[in-house]
């Protein structure tokens, strides 16, 4: 299984570049349609813009970490940071588009974002920081 | 990454332009930007021109709720412009679009063409569909 790991500053300015990284390693695997890889990149942007944040809160100078592995029938991101961490039952969403508060909420979107574009999304989150899996399949995946 | 954020005064309208890809990084000059439209017409008329933006994630939803949010408590009225797929998805995954003015273009919105409302017309949630 093929690997590609991307070390990036906890900076905002480097969130387009692991979205890129992504999105080409997800690229190098035909099976891929463009419109699998965009749900993947924005899931992506969801994963390390909540790393990034984890370590600018934290003070935390350490970089984040992201792993591609490309295998034959799926593609596995997993974003590490080491943030305080979270509880991903206990975080709020945001409420729906028709409640009467939604205006008042400007954040809550990206873990159920990241739940929606992927296959599988698993936060494991300590006080040793946050990493997210994300796996998106390829289109036959389980074809026998 | 290449990132633009300006205003232009059009039709009555102050139109904040972003160009490029909207996320963390580029929110903070977004909201600055709507905040400064909030005093240029009594009531705020604003647009948000996202047709140059390829790619949005919840950063930059978030920051076009915020506008909507204060564009409204000031009693004035905001549309936002959409023209890439994945933008166009990234509203309606979130249902954002059932609450945002969406319009097809900046024409539509300050001209109150295809896929957009008249400023002087009833707005609200059905009035710009432009999906």
């Amino acid at each position: 299984m093929p690997e590609v790991q991307l070390e990036i500053p906890a900076r905002p300015e480097y969130l387009s570049m692991a979205r890129q990284v992504v999105a080409a390693a997800a690229a190098l695997e035909p099976r891929f349609r463009d419109e699998r890889i965009d749900d993947l990149r924005l899931a992506v942007s969801e994963a390390v813009t909540n790393a990034i944040e984890s370590h600018l809160h934290a003070g935390s100078d350490e970089r984040v970490l992201i792993r591609c592995n490309l295998d034959d029938d799926r593609i596995e991101v997993e974003v590490s940071d080491r943030g305080t961490g979270f509880d991903p039952a206990t975080t709020p969403s945001a409420p729906h588009a028709d409640a009467h508060d939604r205006l008042e909420y400007e954040r809550g979107l990206g873990i159920p974002l990241m739940r929606v574009l992927t296959d599988e999304a698993e936060i494991r989150s300590g006080e040793g920081g946050t990493a997210v899996r994300l796996v998106v399949y390829t289109p036959n995946h389980g074809d026998v | 990454m290449y990132f633009h954020c300006h205003t232009i005064e059009r039709d009555g309208w102050s139109v904040v332009a972003i160009v490029g890809e909207l996320d963390l990084a580029g929110v903070p000059r977004v909201r600055a930007a709507v905040i400064e439209a909030l005093g240029t017409h009594r009531p705020p008329r604003v647009v948000l021109d996202l047709t140059g933006v390829a790619f949005i994630d919840s950063m930059g939803l978030g920051v076009v709720v915020g506008a909507l949010k204060r564009v409204r408590a000031a009693g004035g009225e905001l549309q936002v412009a959409v023209a890439t797929d994945q933008v166009r998805k990234a509203f309606a995954l979130t249902r954002l679009d059932s609450l945002v003015p969406l319009v097809d273009s900046v024409d539509a919105a300050v001209l109150g063409g295809p896929g957009g409302a008249s400023p002087d017309g009833p707005s609200g949630p059905g009035g710009a569909a432009g999906a």
